[in-house]
């Protein structure tokens, strides 16, 4: 089992605190999504979260130990961490980026083992990139470059995957497919997910837990049914809107008016 | 189609694709070759048959040629080309930028501005022996101080570069008024150095550097699989449990000791550093150990061609080598961007 937590923590960049006295306990096997407004401490999360930043106060747990304690590689075959627009090496082929997922279970003795090949040759059919394996990563489009990321944090083979904006310049059928994919992973193959996304209609739904951040604090969390209301929208976003069922999914579908007069 | 196949034994188990290898093959042989015509042309021509009669004549007038005088001059030249290919390559790697290499990050100017500082002001007390330590001291201590410089709660490879191009402008400003204040003589064999010689080499000095050289790359092997993810920005690397500041570091004095070394017994011809790892990068696309040693035995064909370039071209001039890496270097190095441009 895997428990990702933080208690009471404080983080921040120089001497601007981002997150204020923030507790947080993430579902375990559940997709997490979290949501707010440009600048409310979403990605500082998601770093502070996946060790990147140290909290200048409280802490990180991880599996009921801090985080910042453990040994990163020990950390790192437990949580994969795919940060927003990352850049791949020239030169690259998506194989090779695959299998650099594969280096927090290898040691100077071991740096190809058959586990390591049925890891990378698992996460390429998953991610359904096998007939682009041999292919340089900077041939790819938008859409198969963000599904070889992927495919790299599921060769890791972590039980936990932390995302942020996976989903970001990529267009409508391309987000539904990284989506779909997320959801997979965390349906079949178990993983607990967690990610940063901004489209508050895809967060409902393929959510199944969802974090409001406003300010650096939790404004709400739960199912999107909790969280997704007209009156925490206008809260977190500043926006007017009216939120219906979706007649498809069932889940809250949110119709923007317009910035919401500041009360 | 790139194949790949997996080479276990045991628990040591390595992926292996062989067209990169193949490569690298090649370019050795290249240098193989580029070594044995070093050692057969010169002031004094030999022919094939005369050659081998050298090689098991060692006391021969032809043997004295090949094995005191040339042998040494070849070797020292595939050291020093090898060694700042590889610092290239590794500055290149951590440094996450294609224009990243000796120079830029100032150990060149730093190991010139000692060396011409020695030649000044104690080689006439204390000799010649004392120049390459002084060369390597000035390496490391301007690589020390563009750490420094650039530490703020870690380091960023743009930073580095930036502190390091500004350490070399500075370095490079204290050569060039040690050179202008100093009697003629001092200036001229100043000069020789910073363009980069194998002039005079001996067994001494060959095995002194091939000593630095061979402990340096045990030491890359040992981080060769830490290099190759050097080049994913931080955050993605800490998610693969790299320690990214410590291998920074690390990785960082590798390569300036690779270079330091490679500067200290062969003069500045750092350009290799820059060169040697493009064309390779050109050749095997594919980062890992096989474009690592293509282009190692680029940069010491290189310095060899240069340094027979030098000796044979205007005889009985006897020009430094680290021209001819700027000559023969540039126009293919020019050729190669301009192909990858189209």
């Amino acid at each position: 089992m895997t428990q990702l937590s933080a208690t009471h923590i404080t983080a921040g960049y120089q001497h601007e605190a981002i997150l204020r006295e923030l507790t947080l306990a993430l579902p375990e096997g559940q997709l997490s999504v979290l949501i707010g407004s440009n600048g409310c401490g979403k990605s500082t999360l998601l770093k502070t979260l996946a060790r990147l930043l140290a909290p200048w106060n409280g802490e990180v747990v991880l599996d009921g130990a801090d985080i910042h304690r453990q040994p990163t590689q020990a950390v790192a075959r437990t949580l994969s961490l795919l940060p927003q627009q990352p850049v791949a090496p020239e030169g690259l082929r998506v194989r090779e980026l695959v299998a650099l997922g594969r280096h927090p279970h290898q040691s100077w003795l071991s740096q190809w083992s058959e586990r390591d090949e049925a890891c990378v040759d698992d996460a390429l059919a998953r991610t359904d990139l096998l007939t682009l394996a041999d292919r340089p990563v900077d041939s790819l489009s938008g859409g198969q470059r963000q599904r070889a990321w992927i495919a790299m944090a599921v060769a890791q083979d972590t039980p936990l995957m932390l995302l942020d904006e996976p989903t970001s310049f990529l267009d409508l059928t391309h987000q539904l497919e990284v989506l779909d994919l997320l959801k997979a992973l965390n349906r079949d193959a178990g993983k607990t997910i967690v990610m940063v996304l901004h489209d508050l209609n895809l967060a409902c739904r393929y959510a199944d837990h969802m974090v409001a951040l406003k300010h650096g604090r939790i404004h709400a969390q739960g199912t999107p049914d909790d969280v997704v209301t007209e009156v925490n929208v206008r809260e977190v976003f500043e926006l007017d809107c009216r939120v219906i069922a979706d007649p498809f999914f069932g889940v809250p579908l949110c119709i923007p008016f317009g910035r919401a007069p500041s009360s | 189609m790139p194949e790949s196949r997996a080479l276990r034994l045991g628990r040591w188990s390595r992926r292996f694709s062989p067209s990169p290898w193949r490569n690298a093959l090649g370019t050795l042989l290249l240098c193989s070759l580029a070594g044995i015509g070093a050692l057969m042309l010169g002031a004094i021509p030999l022919s094939p048959p005369a050659f081998l009669h050298a090689l098991v004549q060692p006391d021969s007038h032809a043997g004295l040629i090949v094995l005191q005088l040339r042998a040494p001059r070849v070797l020292l030249a595939l050291l020093c080309g090898g060694a700042l290919a590889v610092s290239g390559w590794l500055f290149q790697q951590v440094m996450r930028n294609a224009l990243a290499s000796p120079d830029t990050l100032g150990v060149t100017a730093g190991a010139s501005a000692a060396a011409v500082a020695y030649l000044s002001y104690l080689a006439a007390d204390w000799g010649m022996s004392g120049l390459p330590i002084a060369a390597m001291a000035g390496a490391l201590a301007v690589i020390a101080v563009v750490y420094r410089l650039a530490w703020h709660r870690g380091t960023t490879p743009l930073r580095l570069i930036l502190m390091g191009i500004g350490m070399a402008a500075l370095c490079g400003a204290i050569t060039t008024f040690i050179l202008v204040s100093s009697p003629l003589s001092t200036t001229l064999s100043a000069y020789v150095w910073l363009t980069g010689s194998v002039y005079g080499a001996n067994w001494t000095e060959v095995g002194q550097l091939a000593l630095c050289c061979t402990g340096l790359a045990l030491v890359l092997v040992a981080l060769l699989r830490h290099a190759l993810l050097a080049p994913l920005d931080d955050g993605l690397a800490t998610g693969l449990g790299v320690k990214v500041q410590r291998t920074r570091a690390l990785l960082t004095l590798v390569a300036s000791l690779m270079a330091g070394v490679a500067i200290a017994w062969g003069g500045a011809m750092a350009f290799v550093g820059l060169v040697a790892p493009h064309i390779a990068r050109q050749i095997t696309p594919s980062p890992g150990a096989a474009q690592l040693i293509t282009s190692a035995a680029l940069g010491a064909t290189l310095v060899i061609l240069s340094d027979l370039l030098g000796r044979t071209l205007f005889t009985p001039l006897d020009l430094p080598a680290g021209i001819f890496v700027a000559a023969i270097g540039t126009p293919f190095f020019l050729t190669l961007l301009l192909r990858q441009a189209r």
